[in-house]
């Protein structure tokens, strides 16, 4: 989880989102519905894109977790937390967490997405302040600075 | 100086958003807290007869009516809604008890045991219903929460001319604000003081609640405003009521009580927009003047009063719009219903009044055989001109200004006049519309009184003492800028601390676009006056107080005067093509111009346009909320849908200059500006693309195939 | 407390399946949140669960030269960006959810969560997807259209686990799929309509056509599709309107908090006409 190898004592069935804020204090991963609807829980599972409220942790034997929290150790996150705070793509923030997430989940698959493949890549972060232009534009600009690194 | 104000900086609380580091409200752990979940109503109308609790294990508590040592109704207007249910219940959700301990499977547990015994009333479910008054009413004697009725000129002189009149009556839905975090507060007692955190735009309200609910001196409460998740309106009165539950439960239990919402919950019991039906008739002159116009208003309050008089109040202001109408009667009715209370929701009643209006506009124009744009430029105030309260307009208003740059950047004029190609259906549509910027007529001089606290310690760094809070609208990086740019300091020896009433006065709450015209007027104000002791080593607290424009002046009871010091305007156009086969309709085009005076912070100021506009687009569009016999159909993030990235495309936007005198470096309110006019335009396009006339919103693609079909 | 076991492989699924009665979990998407309560709390399961959506058995993608084998463990994404599966697929695919979901869903869950909302469904029905059942020293082999028995309802019996997903091997002239949700991603079906055709010597050769939302079940009548094969232009044209009017007839929907019965009884009428008046006229046509 975030890099570092855990383990945890707990029942199969609890939510991975749980698990994170409670056990792990990893706050970073925020609960805006626990529906599987907005996605301000996403944390990046084997490097895919999943909405935590949903996952039960014991499907998780043997994964690797990412959350905000230690992403934003790496240098990647640097690129990323850059272009959104200069494009001015932050209002209340709720939402950013995850957005950052679907961000590195796209840029990971894509590194030169097209405005049409971020606006897919973040198909399932709602976000109610920015109307998404805004973020999309830094997910835009993120790439283009992150040459290589992606 | 005013061009170097509105050059982008990063927004000072970007960082620690982007990183996952802010603490909101469910990030917070207070120790030995209590987890407390509310046992609401099941039934729209009825008395409570009995409630059955369980044995409730050790260290389980219920909090209800009589546990409140102070006052059991929530200060918003009236008195009327309780904090904890008496005798009876008015909607599905209303709160009964709260149910606490330590464990939230246990309180579940108790939750599924407790059994009410109901008698049920006959419900009130609609405007009509609630007009037809043939049941018991829910408020006073006619289920009217308030009724106004506002006139200017002669309008009965002008109805006996020889003139065309036009008649229509449209209608707009609920909308839920849907902020990412759900509402919250924890209320904590120790030293014989209330503590209260939570996610909220105005902490004096929930101090004033609290201070009532329990009986407290106002002395002994404490309201801290934590990292908010977004407002939009919806936090605005609502926290209160939670606030004075939880307060009560901490000082029964006298532990930290942790109040959180979940979604669902969330979306079915918190305040909505209120719905509306507005008939208009307008009185049109032969060389095609709006000469009169006769409004009336009708708005769902839901089962308790709330905001449901200011509401109605800003609706029929806003009522006549951009036009200069010299003769009209305009009359509003706010009415209970059994369902969730309706409240505060950015444009505060303006986004239903402007529907209605600039559909209308758009409907005579067709019947008048004249481009509806050129229509409307016939008609529009202009400096000098009295607004519909008879307050003069003494700003030079830009309204050719911002038609002109719209009409340019869509390129209007040719697409209007453009023949349908075959099959496709394709709609451009312009609103026009303004919104008052700060409280109505003399609220802020005679309700608020705001005052601000400007604190330059000794290390020279200035802190703000306001109580307006940052919900993601920019309030904590515009207004750091305006003192920094006024005292000539860098932004970074700014300080503004989320606030708390312990240690800032009441500048009012973050409502009506007032925080940066008001408050941080008078933060300009106050920075101005501490500017030549800004290099010395001395501590100094400099007080502002709002002080009431010169001139100015309004009569609460008739209505007339001057509703609002200053106004924002704009301008929206769109366009559309809506799908024959299925109804759907995409967007392909968004205009949007803006006077918002100017711009503390162009990207900031971009922020809201992007992002109200797309709240006004879901509420045109997909944002359905019905309810079935008082209970929501839509309650879930999955059924109430709200626009995502992909649903619309870019915006294309400009802001036309006009400092406004009495704002900080000429700025005026932008928060609701950037909303009130979208649907309005949206709808406009759908109509002109398909060529029938849509009376109401949201414009779901079943309405379309009942007005394509014909079967309306 | 709920037990939960995480198998090896797919005989001890189906051992441990024989001996308890337990909840399937393959991406849990539905179950989490049909089974959610409060925030902090574990989610509402009843009985034993079982945890699948790891077992390598049930994510093969293969192709014989007869039809495409689909592992049911399989996620929506894994089937998006395999190069094995048909592009009307992918098409269709990309409709569903959010990337999150996505990732995690499988089409085998989609399946037994048997909503009639499913938009995996349409497609299946039209391609006349079988499922492989398997339990302890048995499989079966059934017809989609005869698992899927209403709302929710499944012929699924305990012991038994969903292996594969069979679809015979055809080339079509063309493609029409329209789904029409509450908004462009991340909802939900009001009504959808996948419609398959081929054409030879300017005669109908194989017409399909599936609707879903519109009623219990996904509705597709062979029977119609077979009055409309062998047709040429001509004689399309004159029994339109008849066809048309006998696909009311089977098409129940009803209102719900999404939309209404009207409306999806219209649209689909509408996409009926638009996909049969348009056979002759074009050729590969996705919308």
């Amino acid at each position: 989880m975030n890099y570092k190898e855990v383990s945890i004592e707990t029942e199969p069935i609890k939510r991975l989102i749980d698990v994170l804020r409670e056990d792990f204090k990893f706050i970073g991963v925020k609960e805006g519905c626990g529906e599987g609807e907005c996605g301000a829980c996403s944390v990046i599972i084997d490097g895919k894109l999943i909405n935590s409220c949903i996952v039960p942790i014991g499907t998780l034997e043997g994964s690797k977790i990412i959350t905000i929290d230690g992403y934003r150790e790496i240098p990647k996150y640097e690129i990323v937390k850059q272009s959104f705070e200069e494009v001015g793509a932050v209002q209340c923030g709720f939402c950013i967490p995850g957005m950052v997430m679907a961000t590195e989940a796209l840029l990971s698959k894509k590194p030169r997405p097209t405005e049409g493949d971020i606006r897919e890549g973040v198909s399932g972060n709602l976000c109610r302040c920015t109307g998404y232009n805004m973020i999309v534009e830094a997910i835009s600009l993120a790439s283009e600075r992150g040459k290589g690194l992606w | 100086m005013n061009e170097k104000i509105g050059k982008p900086v990063k927004r000072v609380d970007a960082a620690e958003k982007i990183g996952g580091q802010a603490k909101y409200l469910a990030d917070i752990e207070f120790e030995d807290m209590l987890y407390a979940r509310t046992f609401r109503s099941t039934k729209a109308r009825a008395k409570i007869i009995s409630i059955d609790i369980p044995q409730l294990p050790n260290g389980y508590y219920i909090v209800d009516r009589s546990d409140v040592p102070g006052r059991n109704r929530v200060k918003i207007v009236f008195y009327d809604m309780p904090f904890f249910a008496e005798d009876e219940v008015n909607y599905i959700g209303e709160p009964i008890l709260l149910v606490v301990g330590p464990g939230r499977e246990e309180i579940l547990n108790i939750l599924l045991n407790i059994k009410v015994l109901y008698e049920e009333i006959n419900p009130i479910f609609s405007i009509e219903e609630a007009l037809e008054n043939t049941r018991a009413p829910i408020f006073g004697e006619n289920n009217a929460y308030a009724k106004y009725d506002l006139s200017k000129g002669n309008l009965e002189e002008v109805e006996k001319s020889d003139i065309r009149v036009y008649e229509k009556e449209y209608s707009t839905g609920y909308q839920e604000h849907i902020y990412l975090e759900t509402q919250g507060v924890v209320a904590a007692y120790a030293n014989d003081k209330i503590k209260i955190w939570g996610s909220m735009q105005c902490p004096y309200f929930i101090k004033d609640a609290v201070v009532e609910v329990l009986g407290f001196d106002k002395d002994r409460v404490q309201v801290i405003q934590t990292t908010t998740g977004g407002g939009f309106g919806g936090k605005e009165e609502y926290p209160s009521l939670i606030a004075g539950q939880a307060a009560v439960a901490a000082l029964k239990i006298r532990k930290p009580i942790r109040l959180i919402f979940d979604r669902a919950e969330d979306i079915e019991v918190t305040s909505k927009r209120h719905p509306s039906i507005i008939k208009i008739k307008s009185y049109i002159s032969f060389d095609n003047k709006i000469l009169g116009m006769d409004v009336d208003i009708k708005i769902d309050g839901g089962a308790y009063s709330g905001l449901s008089s200011i509401v109605l109040q800003r609706t029929m202001f806003a009522a006549t719009g951009v036009y200069n109408v010299k003769n009209m009667e305009i009359s509003g009715v706010a009415l209970a219903t059994n369902k969730v209370p309706s409240g505060g929701f950015r444009g505060f009643g303006a986004p239903q009044a402007f529907f209605a209006l600039e559909m209308h506009m758009d409907y005579i124009s067709k019947e008048l055989g004249i481009n509806a744009l050129e229509f409307r430029k016939l008609n529009i105030l202009k400096q000098g001109d009295t607004s519909s309260t008879g307050g003069v307009l003494r700003e030079h208003i830009m309204l050719p200004e911002i038609i002109e740059t719209i009409e340019n950047m869509s390129d209007y004029k040719k697409k209007i006049i453009a023949p349908k190609q075959n099959g496709i259906l394709k709609g451009i549509g312009c609103s026009l519309f303004f919104h008052g910027c700060g409280f109505t007529g003399s609220g802020e001089k005679d309700i608020i009184k705001a005052e601000v606290k400007l604190l330059k310690h000794v290390d020279k760094t200035v802190e703000i003492l306001i109580s307006n809070v940052e919900m993601g609208q920019g309030a904590l990086t515009t207004l750091k800028k305006i003192v920094a740019y006024t005292l000539e300091i860098p932004i970074n020896r700014v300080i503004f601390k989320n606030p708390d009433t312990s240690k800032v006065p009441d500048s009012g709450p973050t409502v009506a676009s007032r925080t940066v015209t008001i408050v941080g007027k008078l933060l300009q104000d106050a920075a101005i006056e501490m500017k030549e002791f800004i290099n010395d080593y001395i501590e100094l607290e400099i007080l502002k107080q709002y002080k009431h424009p010169e001139g100015f002046v309004w009569d609460d009871e008739k209505f007339q005067g001057d509703a609002y010091n200053t106004y924002a305007w704009g301008a929206n156009i769109i366009e559309v093509e809506v799908n024959p086969i299925t109804y759907e309709v995409s967007v392909t085009d968004i205009y949007a111009v803006f006077d918002i005076g100017e711009a503390i912070d162009e990207l900031i100021v971009r922020g809201q346009i992007e992002g109200g506009m797309l709240q006004g687009l879901g509420y045109a569009s997909m944002e359905v909320m019905q309810h079935k016999d008082g209970r929501l159909l839509q309650r879930t993030n999955t059924d109430y849908v709200i626009p995502t990235a992909m649903d619309f495309p870019k915006i294309q936007s400009k802001i036309v200059n006009n400092p406004y005198i009495d704002g900080p470096f000429g700025a005026k309110g932008v928060g609701e500006t950037t909303l009130i006019g979208a649907a309005a335009a949206y709808a406009l396009a759908v109509q002109n693309a398909i060529g029938h006339y849509v009376n109401k919103i949201p414009v779901t693609p079943e309405y379309l195939m009942e007005v394509m079909s014909n079967k309306n | 407390m709920v037990d939960a076991f995480a198998p090896k492989s797919k005989e001890e699924a189906l051992e441990f399946l024989n001996n308890r009665q337990c909840i399937i979990i393959a991406g849990s998407t539905d179950l989490m949140v049909k089974r959610k309560k409060w925030s902090g709390c574990l989610p509402y399961f009843n009985s034993d669960v079982i945890f699948i959506s790891h077992l390598q058995e049930l994510k093969n993608i293969r192709v014989d030269e007869k039809c495409l084998s689909i592992g049911a463990a399989c996620t929506l994404t894994e089937l998006r960006e395999n190069i094995l599966m048909p592009l009307y697929f992918k098409e269709v695919i990309l409709s569903m959810a959010s990337p999150a979901i996505r990732n995690i869903a499988t089409i085998g869950g989609n399946i037994c969560n048997a909503s009639p909302a499913g938009d995996i469904f349409p497609l299946l029905y039209d391609l006349d997807c079988t499922l492989i059942i398997e339990s302890l020293g048995n499989m079966r082999e059934i017809e989609l259209k005869d698992f899927i028995l209403g709302p929710g309802k499944k012929d699924l019996l305990k012991g038994e686990l969903l292996i594969e997903l069979k679809i015979p091997l055809n080339i079509f002239s063309s493609f029409y799929y329209k789904k029409v949700g509450t908004r462009k991603s991340t909802a939900l079906s009001k009504a959808s309509f996948i419609g398959f055709y081929t054409l030879e010597d300017e005669k109908i050769k194989d017409v399909r056509m599936a609707f879903g939302a519109v009623g219990p079940t996904i509705v597709r009548s062979k029977h119609l599709e077979d009055r409309l094969k062998g047709l040429n232009k001509k004689e399309l044209s004159s029994i339109l309107a008849e066809i048309e009017e006998e696909y009311f007839k089977i098409i129940t929907p009803i209102d719900d908090q999404r939309s209404t019965a009207e409306y999806r009884k219209v649209v689909c009428q509408n996409l009926i006409g638009d996909f049969l008046g348009n056979i002759f006229t074009s050729t590969v046509k996705i919308t």
